[in-house]
């Protein structure tokens, strides 16, 4: 079997052999291949003219995607809040829903293990299980 | 590509759409041999619609100095390989070990008796030429092309490429049938 670079060089005679082929060798070979080549032809003209650029987005997506935004911010703006008025940090409110045996084992054990959690770490991890529903923000309350 | 200059999507739409219908008909063609070829489950106008699309989406971009009609063939011919690699990955997936090997092979087949036997043609047409053949006997033993400008060119990449586009010349204008 030819390998690869071969099989190219095999692939670009073909189309330099198809690139020097008259209009009409070309509807001569095509008409092997379909039953109706003005058809197809004209199918094909059809979509490339019809073929546009892609359109940005439309306004009901721009507006979804800009209440996502908004929604993401108010989550991250909320735990902050929340934190604050609790008179904690992101770690602080980690270690308390550990002690309450409210974090996934996984999380329990890298805390025990003493791995090293960076605040932005801790706000990340937080801001994760609020959002995936494994802990709400009040669930800190002794 | 290094050494080309890219349209911008909107210069490249134009370009594609003021292809002239002998163009659009040698990618037609073009999409038809890539099919035989690997027999492809689809249409030739799917192909091509499928490299126009990529293109009009920029996933793909139009080298400048190049034949619209060129860069959307060879872009035809990487999403054929593309669909041959799929289809050959999901037969994988579909069958015990034990059949991997015969399912690729089965896969495989139907091309590479023909390519053996175009590539056979091809060394046949140029056995009179020791330049000629000693850069098809380097690209059959699979050297890279790095090594093979390095070893039979003195580092030129230029002669290397010289010597590529004399090959296909020749054997388009004299390698009989639609191989």
């Amino acid at each position: 079997m030819v390998n690869k670079e071969a099989n190219e060089l095999l692939d670009d005679i073909m189309l330099d052999k198809i690139a020097q082929m008259s209009d009409k060798q070309l509807n001569k070979e095509l008409n092997h291949y379909v039953s109706d080549l003005d058809v197809v032809k004209a199918r094909v003209v059809s979509r490339l003219t019809s073929h546009q650029k892609p359109t940005p987005l439309s306004v009901l997506q721009a507006a979804r995607q800009g209440l996502e935004r908004q929604r993401e911010l108010y989550k991250k703006s909320t735990i902050r809040e929340t934190l604050v008025r609790k008179g904690t940090d992101a770690k602080g409110m980690l270690i308390k829903l550990m002690a309450q045996g409210k974090l996934p084992e996984n999380l329990t054990l890298a805390f025990r293990d003493g791995e090293e959690f960076t605040d932005h770490d801790a706000e990340k991890i937080l801001e994760d299980l609020v959002n995936m529903g494994v802990v709400e923000i009040d669930d800190s309350k002794d | 590509m290094q050494g080309y200059e890219y349209f911008d999507s909107d210069d490249a739409i134009s370009q594609v759409q003021s292809m002239s219908e002998e163009d659009m008909l040698r990618c037609l063609r073009a999409a038809y041999y890539f099919i035989d070829k690997y027999d492809l489950p689809i249409e030739g106008e799917d192909l091509l619609n499928e490299a126009i699309v990529r293109i009009l989406e920029g996933k793909r971009h139009l080298p400048k100095g190049v034949k619209v009609y060129t860069a959307i063939n060879q872009i035809m011919k990487s999403v054929s390989y593309e669909i041959l690699t799929k289809r050959s990955d999901e037969a994988m997936r579909n069958t015990s070990p034990l059949d991997d090997e015969s399912i690729a092979g089965s896969l495989l087949d139907g091309y590479s008796e023909k390519s053996d036997q175009r590539w056979s043609m091809l060394t046949s047409l140029f056995k009179e030429d020791e330049d000629a053949s000693a850069f098809l006997a380097a690209t059959e033993q699979g050297i890279k092309k790095s090594q093979i400008v390095e070893d039979f060119f003195n580092g030129n990449e230029t002669a290397y490429d010289s010597m590529r586009r004399k090959i296909i010349r020749k054997a388009s204008s004299q390698m009989k049938g639609s191989m």
